[in-house]
């Protein structure tokens, strides 16, 4: 069953936190050029969430989404929310070699699936295509093996992605947890560097193509998911890249292997109200004594910006 | 005055070290220095038992160093065969050695960067040579010199041999820092050095142990697996193990492994160079044939009779060694081919779906071809025998796909096929039975 039959993609709390607070990146990009400019490319599903909020707040109007679902053509493009956007049936294996890459691009490759060869390929051509100055982003299921199966993970994974794909310290038990997230990260991260690194042994120095990662979410709406992904120039275009700024401006921004771990507190609408009106409160901890946990309190205030309303309405 | 009737042929240091270095992967011929050293550990432990012995490399972005305490290079040899290009007739050579064409050592560090330095260590005796290869192009001669030949102030503690490659050239260093690289050089390392670790040499890279990966094999009361040991007429000092049989289904690692003096040259052959071409006797290679498996494995005192290339990535299909062993290779991998195509296969249509064949196999005890003891005997499996006297109608039919997914939850089975059948035998169980 595809997964949009299953999940209605609209009410998953941490996602839509992600999606916003990638947007507020991606508003960065315009040191390199105005990012209305830019392409989007992306899995819009039949609900399009990404590309509303990348066209509503960035104005982006070059935009492609790839479904895969070719069976069932009607309803993507009835569900189509905006005439800017192109519909391209086919698996992404499929459609991005087909693509042309010479403009500068978003592309978040937002799998419901979990990391197969298939990933790995996509990864690998857009890392060899990509114009400098873009983004590219994957997210995928890091759900760990089913009990069954925990003791031959690393095997089925080796299966799954060859071996060569593998760490070779990757063991069992390190795919446990939020361990499979992690080490889909790295896997991932090392299919960039790989293919940057190939992409390089033909450029000259000056030209040399950078991969920053900013990405480096871990979440679970259910599933556990793992995001990663960041922004590419090269070597001419560094004093136009000011990582640390970024940095410094969104805490979510994760440079290594330690994941931003979205987690969406359960507050009242009542309480939402209240602490909003306490943030911003910079560095010192929001005091309220209304019996709201800690950790509650702690990731509410880092994520409120970017928090969900989800109320029931009819229309 | 000169002779104008001689003709120069001396090679140029720049055609030598461009063709070789040309010629084999990266990987390769790191692979290729860690044969030396384990000519090094067959030279101390003849009788194979390699326990105590290191190979240590560090691979990075800057440097290659591979250190060993496999008992050094004395100097005489040093001085006359271990830096020389292609090794001289008079060698003496290590006997079951896999170190053969004497251009492994220089080969690798040419290949990887301008400035090295080969430090050894024997009982005897102790040097050290370093030499800028940029420099060493640009002399007319072909010599290294020894920078320090003495028996103190040394990085050694052992005997041993310590090779460092500095100014690695970008495309090496570029691959050098990536994990990816690491692992595919770890995978290389420890198929191709499976025997030397299983004999208890610990190789290392960057301070993390290969880890030792068996040959194995299906083996119960039922399936036997194919076994021929032998020696060839013309050639005495050769002798020749296969074993052949079935092990886990894999399309990527069925086919032929081949082994000279315990050093893996072919993995995984699934082409006409070991049969597989329909002319030649086996079938072509096929996802069927994803559960076959053979191993070869050649010895000789006199390594330059056993058929593999220069690079030991492959094996010289012309040698008459390997011609003569092909033939009993083919053989001993035919009745695999015709139980996977015949039983098993047949099987599977017959019923449908994977049968008791199958069933057996997932659960088949395995093997280590360390561990077979066997005689000579071709392979043998049960047969599928089609049953005769009331042969088995099948119904097949299409449905959307949702709906096959309702009743199969409903019936809590897996499988579509289990769909199909549950429902036949409801229906007939509910409208039929009397």
């Amino acid at each position: 069953m595809p997964s949009y039959e299953s999940i209605n993609y609209t009410l998953r709390p941490a996602k839509h936190i992600e999606r916003k607070m990638m947007l507020d990146v991606f508003r960065s990009l315009g040191t390199f050029d105005s990012v209305a400019a830019y392409r989007y490319i992306g899995f819009g599903s039949i609900y399009f969430s990404d590309f509303y909020l990348v066209h509503k707040h960035l104005g982006i109007t070059d935009m492609i989404s790839i479904e895969k679902d070719s069976n069932n053509e009607k309803r993507f493009s009835f569900n189509r929310p905006f005439s800017c956007i192109s519909i391209q049936f086919g698996n992404s294996v499929d459609v991005l070699p087909t693509l042309a890459w010479d403009r500068r691009t978003i592309i978040w490759l937002d799998y419901d699936g979990t990391l197969d060869k298939d990933v790995l390929a996509d990864i690998r051509c857009v890392c060899s295509n990509l114009a400098m100055g873009s983004m590219l982003i994957i997210t995928v299921n890091a759900e760990p093996e089913s009990k069954d199966n925990q003791t031959r993970a690393v095997e089925l994974l080796k299966k799954r992605i060859g071996e060569n794909n593998v760490p070779s310290d990757i063991t069992d038990s390190e795919l446990r947890k939020w361990g499979t997230a992690q080490t889909y990260r790295r896997i991932i991260h090392n299919q960039i560097q790989e293919s940057v690194s190939d992409r390089n042994g033909v450029l000259n120095p000056g030209n040399k193509v950078i991969y920053q990662q900013l990405f480096n979410f871990n979440y679970a709406d259910g599933m556990k998911m793992v995001t990663v992904g960041g922004v590419f120039y090269d070597e001419g275009q560094i004093s136009l890249m000011s990582v640390e700024s970024l940095v410094s401006a969104f805490p979510f921004i994760r440079r290594d292997e330690f994941a931003y771990q979205i987690r969406v507190p359960n507050l009242t609408y009542r309480e939402i109200r209240h602490l909003d009106r306490l943030l911003p409160n910079e560095g010192s901890q929001v005091e309220v004594e209304i019996g709201i946990p800690e950790d509650d309190l702690r990731h509410y205030s880092e994520t409120y910006r970017y928090f969900p309303n989800f109320v029931d309405i009819d229309i | 005055m000169t002779n104008t009737n001689v003709i120069n042929a001396n090679p140029t240091k720049d055609f030598f070290i461009g063709m070789l270095t040309k010629d084999i992967p990266l990987i390769r011929a790191i692979v290729d220095l860690v044969d030396n050293s384990v000519d090094g550990a067959i030279r101390l432990r003849p009788d194979n038992d390699y326990s105590g012995l290191h190979v240590n490399l560090t691979v990075s972005e800057t440097q290659f160093v591979i250190e060993d305490n496999c008992g050094g290079i004395p100097i005489i040899i040093a001085q006359n065969y271990a830096f020389r290009f292609g090794r001289p007739v008079e060698a003496t050579t290590t006997p079951n050695s896999v170190g053969l064409f004497g251009v492994g050592m220089k080969r690798a560090i040419f290949k990887m960067g301008n400035f090295f330095e080969v430090e050894s260590k024997t009982e005897e005796d102790y040097f050290r040579v370093s030499q800028d290869i940029l420099d060493w192009r640009l002399e007319s001669g072909w010599e290294f010199q020894f920078q320090e030949v003495q028996n103190d102030d040394q990085n050694l503690h052992e005997s041993g041999t310590r090779i460092t490659v500095l100014q690695l050239h970008a495309p090496i260093s570029e691959q050098f820092k990536l994990e990816n690289f690491r692992t595919a050089l770890r995978n290389q390392l420890e198929a191709a050095q499976q025997i030397s670790l299983e004999r208890g040499l610990t190789i290392t890279v960057n301070d993390e142990p290969l880890r030792i990966t068996m040959l194995h094999l299906y083996q119960t009361d039922k399936i036997h697996p194919g076994f021929s040991h032998f020696q060839l007429e013309a050639y005495p000092d050769v002798s020749v193990s296969i074993y052949t049989g079935i092990y886990e289904r894999d399309l990527v690692k069925g086919g032929w492994y081949l082994f000279c003096n315990s050093r893996l040259v072919l993995f995984a052959d699934q082409t006409s160079d070991t049969g597989w071409d329909d002319s030649a006797g086996l079938p072509k290679y096929h996802p069927d044939f994803a559960y076959s498996r053979g191993y070869v494995f050649f010895a000789s005192s006199d390594a330059s009779l056993l058929p593999w290339n220069t690079t030991k990535t492959g094996v010289d299909t012309d040698s008459p060694i390997f011609k003569a062993v092909k033939q009993e290779m083919i053989e001993l991998m035919r009745p695999i081919t015709k139980w996977l195509r015949g039983s098993l296969a047949e099987e599977k249509k017959e019923l449908g779906e994977e049968g008791e064949l199958h069933a057996n196999l997932e659960n088949a005890p395995t093997v280590s071809i360390s561990q077979l003891k066997i005689q000579p005997q071709a392979f043998s499996a049960p047969m599928f025998v089609k049953s005769t006297n009331s042969p088995l109608a099948s119904i097949q039919y299409k449905v959307s796909p949702e709906r096959v997914e309702k009743v199969r939850r409903k019936l809590g089975v897996k499988s579509n096929s289990d769909v199909g059948r549950e429902t036949f035998d409801y229906y007939y169980r509910w409208e039929c039975e009397e």
